[in-house]
């Protein structure tokens, strides 16, 4: 009997049995499903969260501080820094050009009187224009919001100030809480005004010290939490440089502790996770000291190769359970046509020929239910995407492109065919073997 | 090729008029072969030990012969046809059917046997139910590797030899017991069997089903030339025969020529 007289002969007698068989392949198709999903997720999770936010994310990142290099604290992620040392444009330039860097996005902070109106904070016993508690000190922290994505910023109400722009900021919960407003309801801030004033120091004409605040507005458009560094205000890099830019002209005999560094510091995003450290060894040989959580981003990738690991270790479990469904179908079937496999073997069929027929049977049930399991995986996993995307869009981060992963697919119903002929091989062998004397007896 | 329907076979069956209408596509010489069975002996596993069903049988089904096979229920008749088609294995004794040693052969000779020499009808029909009538007439051919289109034109002009062209599309389950065997006889005979063994072909129908069935396997033989073995409980039908071979208790009791059936014994 020929290969084509064989698949004739197999499609035949699952289309005779159309309930079982339809309910063998549901079993191998979900089960290609949560295999091809599950490693869809994994791979992606791993290409995303490290991969693609390594390459050019804040994970990669490096925060260099306006300060020297602590010998004594090299290696560490959060090294204790050393002496102040100013970031200029020409450090900046140079260090943008170091190999293994990929951008390199300059941090500008300002020291801020905070003051909003209707609000009174409890931490700050200082009198204020309005009163005790009407102010708070705090930083705020300029960045290039158009680069925002390589930044460690999340946005968690509202949205992003516009670059450039000097009326809009977002605050952080740690600064709402200064106000007494607990993180629940930190969302119901965006849309108040606030008063921000920068304060330069000066010596007045009898020597006394005298400071003289430069008041801008600004509207609170967004809650965020960040770690580009400290500072409970992120604004655009225009309306924080003025504020510094006003701090820094002051007389340092009156204001020594005001930051005149051009830049606070840098974040700068090196090309990969595996140059961070080559990254941060030649920025320190510049001159600066750098912090970077590379220690812990190696115990995040460990873990998600876990997951991984684990999360393939379940879909193919879950073939295997299908795999051993094809087998109880086929037995069943066995079981069912003795009498239909002794006429074939009475009418000339050779051992070989039953063989094939049911090996056929269970490779065709295992590739359907792959192919069919493997198209609702990648479903899924577009869903499961689409619903991470709504998210990591809404914190202004770029969403995760699940592809079509053809190596996977073709894998998924390749090993479901595979395993359904070695499910099918034992019950295949016993209707081989049986005798065709069945074909006589009642 | 002329074919018969099921009326015209009915007709000539209560004439009495003698068939000579040919039958099938002859793949060879009509030429049969000769039976002979020497001290077969036989036994089946029971729940407490072996149970004997032939004992020493010798017997002799000459070349393009007709033979029925008599006896009671249990006297080895459908284990003997068995042993004779190669559905069963020899324990003991010699078997030869023409140039073939039954007892020696295993595997794909005894399958290439089976497919080739002995052309197999079954008293429950052995159709299979997911096959319309003509694959299943079809099934033997294409499990002796025979090109698609030339078994199909084979098992059409054999179905339509036994007058089942109208129902050659119609699964066993919507045919009548009667077109069922027509079927199975035309599956028989679709590889040219030299042999044709048949286990209580008409058990199943009524007489003057049985009657058509009859009429239709001796022509067959008589057209191919083959060798027809039956086993029967039907003496009428029994008495067709050229030899009548009685079995009782795994052995042949008697062996009668033709007309000299003792009926009723």
């Amino acid at each position: 009997m020929s290969w084509a007289d064989a698949f004739r002969l197999a499609a035949r007698s699952v289309l005779r049995r159309p309930g079982r068989v339809a309910l063998t392949v549901v079993a191998v198709a979900l089960a290609a499903a949560l295999f091809t999903a599950m490693l869809t997720m994994a791979s992606t999770a791993q290409g995303r969260v490290l991969n693609q936010l390594a390459k050019g994310g804040p994970l990669a990142g490096i925060q260099v501080a306006a300060a020297a290099p602590d010998p004594s604290q090299l290696g560490s992620d959060n090294p204790a820094q050393g002496a102040p040392k100013p970031i200029d444009q020409a450090a900046v330039d140079r260090i943008a050009q170091l190999r293994g860097v990929d951008v390199v996005l300059p941090i500008v902070t300002a020291q801020t009187l905070v003051v909003w109106p209707g609000h009174t904070t409890t931490d700050n016993r200082d009198n204020g224009p309005d009163g005790p508690g009407s102010f708070v000190f705090d930083q705020m922290v300029g960045v290039d919001l158009a680069h925002i994505a390589n930044l460690p910023v999340t946005l968690s109400a509202g949205r992003l100030p516009s670059p450039g722009s000097t009326t809009e900021i977002d605050v952080t919960p740690v600064l709402l809480a200064r106000y007494g407003i607990p993180s629940k309801r930190a969302a119901r801030s965006v849309g108040s005004v606030v008063e921000l004033g920068a304060a330069r120091g000066f010596r007045g004409a009898d020597g006394s010290e005298v400071f003289r605040g430069r008041w801008t507005k600004a509207t609170i458009v967004g809650i965020v939490t960040q770690q580009a560094t400290s500072g409970g205000i992120l604004a655009s890099l225009s309306l924080t440089r003025a504020g510094h830019d006003w701090t820094a002209a002051g007389d340092p005999s009156v204001d020594g502790d005001a930051n005149r560094s051009p830049y606070a510091g840098l974040f700068v995003v090196a090309k990969g996770l595996d140059v961070v450290p080559s990254v941060r060894a030649a920025i320190e040989g510049v001159g600066y000291s750098t912090s970077a959580p590379e220690n812990l981003i190696a115990s995040v990738e460990r873990y998600v190769r876990v997951v991984e690991i684990v999360l393939a270790g379940i879909g193919v479990i879950a073939l295997a359970i299908a795999s051993l469904g094809i087998a109880n179908a086929l037995l069943a079937a066995v079981r069912e046509r003795r009498r239909e496999i002794g006429i074939l073997k009475a009418v000339g069929a050779r051992d070989r020929d039953v063989l094939r027929s049911f090996l056929i049977e269970a490779a065709v049930m295992g590739a359907v239910g792959g192919l069919l399991g493997t198209v609702l995986g990648l479903s899924l996993a577009r869903i499961v995407a689409a619903i991470v995307n709504g998210y990591l869009t809404s914190q202004g981060l770029a969403g995760v492109h699940v592809g079509t992963p053809v190596t996977l697919g073709v894998a998924t119903v390749i090993g479901a065919t595979l395993l359904a002929l070695l499910a099918g091989w034992v019950p295949a062998r016993r209707a081989a073997r049986l005798p065709a004397r069945e074909a006589v007896e009642q | 090729m002329g074919t018969m329907d099921r009326d015209q076979v009915r007709s000539l069956a209560r004439s009495g008029a003698e068939l000579l209408h040919p039958i099938g596509v002859a793949l060879h010489d009509p030429d049969g072969v000769e039976v002979a069975a020497v001290k077969l002996s036989h036994a089946y596993d029971g729940p407490t030990g072996e149970v004997p069903v032939l004992a020493d049988l010798t017997v002799t089904v000459p070349k393009d012969g007709y033979a029925a096979l008599v006896g009671p229920s249990g006297a080895g008749k459908t284990t003997l046809l068995s042993l004779i088609g190669g559905l069963e294995r020899v324990q003991s004794g010699t078997l030869r059917v023409g140039g073939h040693d039954v007892a020696a052969l295993e595997g794909d000779d005894l399958a290439a046997y089976r497919r080739t020499t002995v052309g197999f009808i079954f008293q429950n029909f052995g159709l299979l139910d997911a096959l319309t009538a003509l694959e299943n007439v079809e099934l033997a051919a294409m499990l002796a590797g025979e090109r698609p289109s030339r078994r199909r034109t084979r098992a059409a002009d054999l179905l339509g030899a036994v007058g089942m062209t109208p129902r050659a599309d119609h699964r066993p389950g919507a045919l009548s017991g009667g077109e069922r065997q027509r079927v199975a006889i035309a599956r028989a005979l679709v590889n040219g069997p030299r042999l044709v063994l048949a286990d209580e072909p008409t058990g199943n129908l009524d007489s003057d089903t049985s009657e058509e069935v009859m009429v239709l396997l001796e022509t067959m033989r008589r057209e191919r030339g083959c060798t027809l073995l039956v086993v029967t409980h039907d003496h009428g039908l029994a008495r067709r025969a050229d030899q009548l071979l009685v079995l009782d208790r795994g052995r042949i009791r008697d062996t009668f020529e033709p007309d000299a059936v003792p009926l009723g014994s």
